[in-house]
C-alpha cells in the first residue's frame, strides 16, 4: 500500500509472553523477577485469585486483573533499569510499597 | 485544569497516545530504576583500583619528598570572570536565590500536597541536594553565592544598616572555640535521619517545615554569634558543599571563620584536599559522618537490609520491642534504621582510627594518631564523590526532570507558566550500560585520586618516600576495601524494603510464636462492614483499632478466646486493623478468615 507509515513494532505482535500467576498475594510465577531485553516487545499475561490494581513503575502502566480471568499488559522495553511493578489496594498494615515483582530491561 | 486531567480527557477523545501517562506519574518519587551493576564489570573495578594504587606507589618513589601543593591559577586575573563575580552579578544570583527559597516555602505549605506535582520535594531533594552536590564537587562551591539563609540574613543586616539601625544585627558573642564544627555535626546528623529515615519528608507541608525550623536555627545561630561565624561553624550545609568543594578544580583559598572570600583559583582536580593542617576532630567527625550516611543511604536499598530486618524481627526476643512499637505506632523498620544510622559512623570513625593508628605505627612515626588522621581524612572524600556520583546519575537525569513540568505548575494546581506543565519523563534518556560504565570509571577516578591525594600528604608528611610508603599501606587496604563498598552497594538490585507481614491472605492458617501478632488493615468509609472469624487452639487476644494521632482507638478488644466471629462496621473514614495477639509462653495455631469492604 502507498504512504503506508513505519508500522509500529506493537502492532506486529510481542516478541515474548510471559505468564505471571498472582496466589495468596504473591507472585508464584515466576521465580525471581522478570528479565527481558532492551526493545523486546513483550505481553504480560496477569492470573489472580483475588481482583487487584496492578502498577508497573517507570512505564507507568496500570492494569486491573479480575479474579480467576487472565489480563494482559503490552509493553514496549523502550527503557533499560529495573522497575517495581505493586499492587494497589491491599493493605498490609504499614508498608504500602513492597513491589510484587520487579520488572528488569536488560540493554542490548 | 491538572496536567493529569487534560491527558485523560485528551485521552479520552482519542487525541493523545493511548498510553501516554500523567506527566508527573512515570517516576515514583524517590524511586530509582538502577540496574544493578554486572559481576564483570565489578570485578574490573575493583581489580583497576588496586592495579592503579600500586601504580601510584611506584610513581612516589621517584617524587622528591615535600612537592609544593600546587596552589593554581587566580582566576580574577582572567578579565572576563572578573566581569562575571562583579558584586551586580552576585546581588542579583543572591536575590534570586532568596526568591526560590520563598517559592519553595510557599509550594510547600500551600501548594497540591502531593508529591509529584509539587515543586517544593523535586527542587529541594534532587535538584539541590543531589545536583548541587554534583556542581560542587565537579566545578565548585557556589553555595555561599545561593545560600538563603546567608543571604536572607545578609540582606537583613543590610537594611538594617540602611535604616540607621546599626551596623550588624548579631549580639556579637564570640565563637567559643571549643565548640567548633560540633554544632554542623549534629545537624547534618539530623539532615541525614530525615532525608533517609523520615518517609514523610517527601511530603511537601512536611518538607517545608523541616526548612523552616533549619532556618530559626540558622538563623539564631547567626544573631548570637555572627554570619561569618556561624556559617563557617554552624550551617550544616555550608561545611557539606565546602568539603565537595574541596575536590573541584575552582576553589576559594581555605579562610577560618571566612564566608566568602573573593578570590577563585584554578587547580587540579582534588588538590584542595591536600592539607597542611589536620583537621580538628569535629571536622573529622563531620567528614566521617558524610562518608557514612552516603554509604547507608546506599545499604538501605539492598536486599542484605531486608534481609538483616527479616531475620531481627524474626527474633524471639525482639517481639515484645515489636508490640511496643506497634503500640506507639512507631514503624519498626525506622526505628532500626535509624540504630543504624546512628551505628555507621561510630564504625566508620573506629575503623578510620585504626588504620590511622597503624599508619603512623608502621614508619615509626612520633607524629600523635589524631594528628595523623586528621591529615588523611579529606583523601576519603573522592571516593565517597565519586559513589555518590555514580549512585545518583540516573535517577538526577531522570528524577531531575519533574523540574520541567514542575516550573510552570510549581503550586499543582493547573498553571502553565513556561508551557511545559505537560512534559512527560523520558526515562529512557541515559541507558543502563551508560549509567555502569559511568559508575565503574567514576570509582575508578575516584579512587585514584583518593591515593594519589594520600600518597602526596604522606609526602610532606612523613619526609622520606620509604617512611611515606610505609604509612599508606594500611590506608590503601583501607582505601581498596571503601571502594569495594561502593562497588558492593551498586552491584545490589534495588528492593523496596523488608516483607514483615507475616500473611496477606484474606484466609489461612497461622502459626504464631510467643508474644508474635498478625494484623490486617483495611481502608473504611463510614457503614463499610468488615466480616471475620476466627479459631485457635489457645485463647488469644484480638481487638480491632485504628491510630488518632497518638493514641489508639479499640471499637473491639477481647482476650483469652479460642474463637469468635462477627461483624465490624466501620464508623469513621479511616485504615482499621484487626489484630491478633499471642499472649501465651508458646506457640499458638491461628486460623482465620476475613472478607473486607
Amino acid at each position: 500500500m502507498l504512504g503506508l507509515a513505519r508500522v509500529s513494532a506493537a502492532q506486529d505482535g510481542p516478541t515474548r509472553v510471559i505468564d505471571v500467576r498472582v496466589e495468596n498475594r504473591r507472585v508464584v510465577e515466576p521465580e525471581g523477577s522478570i528479565r527481558v531485553t532492551q526493545g523486546d516487545v513483550i505481553e504480560l499475561r496477569w492470573t489472580s485469585d483475588e481482583p487487584v490494581d496492578l502498577h508497573l513503575h517507570g512505564y507507568d502502566r496500570e492494569l486491573r486483573v479480575e479474579a480467576g480471568a487472565p489480563a494482559s499488559m503490552l509493553v514496549e522495553a523502550f527503557a533499560s533499569g529495573r522497575f517495581p511493578i505493586t499492587s494497589h489496594g491491599w493493605s498490609d498494615g504499614g508498608h504500602g510499597h513492597d513491589a510484587l515483582i520487579f520488572l528488569e530491561v536488560y540493554p542490548d | 485544569m491538572s496536567a493529569g486531567r487534560l491527558a485523560a480527557a485528551l485521552a479520552a477523545i482519542g487525541l493523545a497516545a493511548s498510553a501516554r501517562p500523567a506527566p508527573a506519574q512515570a517516576h515514583a518519587f524517590g524511586a530509582r530504576y538502577d540496574l544493578p551493576l554486572p559481576l564483570d564489570l565489578y570485578l574490573a573495578g575493583a581489580g583497576a583500583a588496586v592495579a592503579l594504587s600500586f601504580a601510584i606507589m611506584a610513581l612516589v618513589f621517584r617524587s622528591p619528598a615535600g612537592a609544593a601543593r600546587p596552589q593554581g591559577i587566580d582566576l580574577l586575573r582572567w578579565r572576563p570572570l572578573g566581569v562575571l563575580l562583579r558584586p551586580a552579578t552576585l546581588a542579583v544570583l543572591r536575590s534570586l536565590s532568596v526568591a526560590l527559597f520563598l517559592l519553595i516555602l510557599a509550594a510547600g505549605f500551600f501548594g497540591n500536597q502531593e508529591t509529584l506535582e509539587n515543586f517544593a520535594p523535586a527542587f529541594v531533594w534532587v535538584i539541590w541536594w543531589v545536583g548541587l552536590a554534583y556542581v560542587a564537587a565537579l566545578l565548585g562551591n557556589v553555595w555561599p553565592a545561593v545560600n538563603p539563609w546567608a543571604n536572607v540574613f545578609a540582606a537583613a543586616e543590610q537594611a538594617s544598616r540602611r535604616l540607621g539601625l546599626g551596623d550588624r544585627l548579631d549580639l556579637g558573642v564570640a565563637y567559643p572555640a571549643r565548640l567548633a564544627v560540633w554544632p554542623a555535626v549534629v545537624l547534618f546528623a539530623l539532615f541525614a535521619w530525615f532525608e533517609l529515615i523520615v518517609e514523610a519528608s517527601k511530603q511537601p507541608a512536611v518538607l517545608a517545615t523541616a526548612i523552616l525550623v533549619y532556618s530559626g536555627i540558622t538563623w539564631l545561630g547567626m544573631a548570637v554569634f555572627g554570619r561569618a561565624a556561624w556559617l563557617a561553624h554552624g550551617e550544616a550545609f555550608a561545611l557539606a558543599f565546602s568539603v565537595f568543594g574541596r575536590f573541584a578544580p575552582l576553589g576559594q583559598p581555605e579562610r577560618r571563620g571566612g564566608a566568602g572570600a573573593d578570590r577563585w583559583y584554578l587547580r587540579p582536580y582534588a588538590s584542595g584536599l591536600v592539607t597542611d593542617e589536620p583537621c580538628r576532630p569535629s571536622m573529622m567527625a563531620f567528614v566521617l559522618l558524610m562518608l557514612a550516611t552516603v554509604a547507608v543511604d546506599g545499604f538501605l536499598e539492598t536486599p542484605l537490609h531486608a534481609s538483616l530486618l527479616e531475620a531481627i524481627a524474626s527474633e524471639p526476643l525482639v517481639r515484645p520491642v515489636l508490640l511496643r512499637l506497634h503500640d506507639l505506632d512507631l514503624d519498626f523498620i525506622a526505628a532500626v534504621d535509624t540504630v543504624l544510622l546512628v551505628l555507621a559512623p561510630g564504625l566508620f570513625f573506629l575503623v578510620y582510627l585504626s588504620f590511622s593508628w597503624l599508619a603512623k605505627e608502621m614508619p615509626d612515626s612520633e607524629l600523635p594518631v589524631m594528628k595523623v588522621a586528621g591529615l588523611f581524612v579529606l583523601s576519603l572524600v573522592p571516593i565517597a564523590i565519586a559513589y555518590h556520583l555514580a549512585h545518583y546519575l540516573s535517577y538526577l537525569l531522570i528524577a531531575g526532570q519533574l523540574i520541567i513540568p514542575l516550573a510552570s505548575d510549581p503550586f499543582g494546581v493547573g498553571w502553565n507558566l513556561f508551557g511545559t506543565a505537560d512534559y512527560a519523563i523520558d526515562i529512557a534518556v541515559v541507558g543502563a550500560k551508560f549509567v555502569w560504565y559511568a559508575a565503574v570509571i567514576a570509582i575508578v577516578v575516584g579512587h585514584v585520586f583518593a591515593v594519589g591525594v594520600a600518597h602526596f600528604v604522606a609526602l610532606r608528611v612523613f619526609g622520606s618516600p620509604g617512611a611515606a610508603i610505609k604509612s599508606q599501606y594500611p590506608f590503601l587496604v583501607l582505601m581498596v576495601a571503601y571502594t569495594m563498598l561502593s562497588l558492593w552497594i551498586l552491584s545490589q538490585p534495588i528492593v523496596g524494603g523488608p516483607n514483615l507481614a507475616a500473611s496477606r491472605a484474606p484466609s489461612g492458617t497461622l502459626a504464631l510464636a510467643p508474644y508474635e501478632f498478625h494484623e490486617m488493615c483495611f481502608e473504611l468509609k463510614p457503614a463499610d462492614e468488615v466480616a471475620f472469624e476466627f479459631q485457635a487452639d489457645r485463647p488469644i487476644a484480638f481487638d480491632i483499632h485504628y491510630h488518632d494521632g497518638l493514641s489508639i482507638r479499640y471499637p473491639v478488644r477481647l482476650a483469652g478466646l479460642s474463637a469468635h466471629s462477627g461483624r465490624f462496621v466501620a464508623e469513621f473514614a479511616r485504615s482499621y486493623c484487626l489484630f491478633w495477639l499471642n499472649r501465651n509462653f508458646t506457640e499458638t495455631s491461628l486460623t482465620y478468615r476475613v472478607s473486607g469492604p
